[in-house]
């Protein structure tokens, strides 16, 4: 990892799982936006009204800046009770 | 026919059906449940005793094409908060009931002496047939043979040992499209209720119902047609979203995530384990063992969230495991292995227990250091203590608060006497807030604050910010409007965000009722159904302290967030 690197934490989850996968560790260029992650994993158009967490909290978004040592959970839209 | 109201009298084996009230009209589900007990029942009489009443009714469109609408409530003063109470399930059943145009049942009095009866209800009039052979045995077995003898179109509803115990976590027992006795109106022991008075079993069968009137088809029409698209476009109800897809416990790894999934009797609100149980493994074990899913709870279901659930083998059907079930036998009580869940959630239908209530008394059992945590078969084996109906298995019956005092245990997770479900509030603080303010006592249905704080339905709001007042009182009031009209509140994750979802429901209302409600009258509706349950609790001598939480909310900071709970008392106090 150089100085210009970060490193990341991604989980997919429920049906986003046939995209990406489960959990994975990545290294990425500083001030990297959630977006890079699912042009990573080639998540389609229709599907990136997901849920996104950055480090449990939710209503991040793509636009959301990634920093060092995130863990950023994403699901697609659930409900339940 | 018009609507009517079954009045059953337990004390002499009688009953007689009553014109409904024209100030009844326009109820239906809890509406329907609260205002009776309200009016009928003495606020301050013992929950068990001859003056409380257990009532019956389905919703306003229940039993018509409505999509996603065969619910019923179940209502009376709760042996476990001393407060109203209204539980909810979606069942066959309560399709029945309104097709034979019965707005409500009420049973009330109190049988003397050790016979359990059954009441069957048809077109042609009830009867009532002794029930005896059926007492000290497991639900499942018993509704194979209510089916058989009683033929397998009926619908059955029933209570099981835990209520013959008059077990404070009994719930009043349902079938599923199967057969399974697997769903419930499970919260604030209202099986103990019917069988206090006697009663075991309610089988109905509805041929030759006439149906439910429909005063206004094509308003109707038009309104189911709406709330249909509405379902079927949002990606969370839609066929193939997630609801769908894996269940309800498709939360499980999202509310994991956002750490606020109670571990260990609330006291960590994270766990690497969770994955192991999360709705995602679940789905594939059951499609993996030959399992059903998705699946309905009623016919007509278009979200279809339910399933059944299989031992390894592909035998032995247990029903839905929901979300909450899940949780509270599972990493409540630091348990992560499906199959112990599973027979588990089998112990509770089979015995006649909520299972929120049964998750939460075992983990205070656990704490209390009667078995360890963990301890999946140690679990299975409690259970069976309430079957054998030993001491122990008595003290279990009675909920989370009473094994908890029994046991030395300190952090009860209880709010007026009832088991907090699967979030914990120190990391969601909204739900929190329902929590301590709902009449129900710890209940989540009651105004579902998850949605906006969590899933971004209906808003986004931060979770940990403890400016909630507002948002769970309206998310109480329309949820209570919610649980009179019959539809499953899950219809509520379309209709936040779909104007014309929410539109065509209030249609399909007014038609059903020959009324012209708008979308405006739907906050209204629902206060008006609190006022009444507020007013029953007022009476029964509830005060605003204890709409609190349990102390160690406030004290214990929660892992991951490191947070308590800390909405001010006023902020409470403001919610109604
Ligand atoms: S969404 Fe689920 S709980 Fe609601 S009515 Fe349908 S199957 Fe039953």
């Amino acid at each position: 990892m150089n100085n210009n690197s970060i490193s990341v934490t991604v989980k997919f989850f429920a049906t986003l799982r046939q995209y990406g996968p489960d959990k994975d560790v990545l290294i990425i260029p500083e001030n990297s936006k959630v977006k890079l992650l699912f042009d990573k994993y080639s998540i389609p158009k229709e599907e990136r009204r997901a849920i996104i967490l950055v480090n449990g909290r939710p209503h991040k978004d793509l636009n959301t800046v990634i920093k060092d040592g995130d863990l950023i959970s994403i699901f697609p839209p659930i409900g339940g009770g | 026919m018009p609507k009517r109201i079954l009045r059953v009298n337990m004390t002499n084996l009688e009953s007689q059906f009553e014109d409904l009230p024209a100030d009844y009209a326009a109820l239906g589900g809890r509406g329907m449940t609260s205002t009776i007990v309200a009016k009928e029942v003495p606020p301050t009489c013992n929950p068990l005793g001859i003056h409380n009443k257990l009532v019956f009714a389905p919703g306003i469109v229940t039993g018509t094409k409505a999509p996603t609408s065969g619910r019923l409530s179940v209502g009376g003063k709760s042996p476990l908060t001393g407060g109203i109470k209204e539980a909810n399930a979606g069942t066959p059943f309560a399709q029945m009931l309104a097709r034979m145009r019965i707005g409500a049942i009420i049973i009330e009095g109190k049988h003397a002496g050790d016979d359990y009866y059954l009441l069957k209800i048809t077109m042609d009039g009830t009867e009532f047939i002794k029930a005896n052979k059926w007492v000290g045995k497991g639900l499942y077995g018993v509704y194979k043979d209510l089916f058989k003898e009683y033929g397998d179109k009926v619908g059955i509803s029933g209570v099981g040992i835990a209520a013959e115990l008059l077990g404070a976590m009994s719930g009043v027992c349902f079938n599923d499209p199967e057969g399974l006795p697997s769903r419930y109106a499970g919260r604030g022991g209202l099986g103990a209720v019917m069988a206090s008075k006697g009663l075991k079993f309610i089988i109905v069968d509805d041929t030759g119902a006439p149906g439910v009137e429909i005063a206004n088809e094509e308003v109707f029409s038009q309104g189911i047609k709406k709330l249909r698209d509405a379902l079927t476009s949002h990606d969370v109800t839609k066929p193939g979203g997630a609801l769908n897809s894996y269940g309800t416990a498709v939360l499980v790894n999202i509310i994991n995530e956002a750490g606020g999934l109670p571990q260990r009797n609330f006291s960590s609100g994270q766990d690497e384990g969770a994955e192991k149980v999360s709705g995602e493994a679940k789905a594939e074990e059951i499609k993996k063992r030959g399992g059903t899913r998705p699946h309905f709870c009623n016919p007509g279901c278009i979200i279809q969230c339910s399933e059944v659930w299989v031992k390894p083998n592909g035998k032995d059907p247990v029903g839905v495991l929901e979300y909450e079930s899940v949780w509270a036998l599972g990493p409540n009580c630091a348990i992560y292995n499906l199959d112990d869940i599973g027979e588990l959630n089998r112990a509770c239908n089979d015995l006649g227990t909520d299972t929120i209530e049964a998750g939460d008394t075992i983990a205070v059992a656990m704490e209390g250091g009667l078995i360890e945590f963990g301890d999946g078969k140690g679990a299975i084996k409690l259970m069976d203590e309430i079957r054998k109906k030993t001491p122990i298995g008595k003290i279990l019956a009675q909920g989370t608060e009473i094994t908890g005092k029994v046991f030395g245990v300190t952090r009860i997770p209880t709010v007026k006497g009832q088991g907090l479900p699967a979030y914990d509030p120190r990391a969601i603080k909204g739900i929190g807030v329902t929590f301590a303010t709902t009449p129900m006592g710890a209940d989540h249905t009651a105004g579902y604050a998850i949605a906006p704080e969590i899933l971004g339905v209906g808003g986004k709001l931060d979770p940990l910010s403890p400016e909630k007042a507002e948002v769970s009182r309206n998310l109480q009031f329309a949820t209570a409007a919610i649980d009179a009209s019959g539809y499953c509140l899950f219809i509520a994750f379309a209709i936040l965000d779909i104007p014309e979802g929410l539109q065509g429901v209030v249609e399909s209302l007014s038609g059903v009722l020959g009324a012209n409600l708008t979308v405006d009258d739907v906050g209204p509706i629902g206060k008006s159904i609190i006022d009444t349950e507020l007013e029953f609790n007022k009476k029964a001598g509830f005060t605003k302290i204890h709409d609190r939480l349990p102390e160690f909310f406030l004290e214990e900071k929660l892992p991951p967030h490191n947070t308590v709970f800390d909405v001010p008392d006023d902020d409470l106090d403001s919610v109604f």
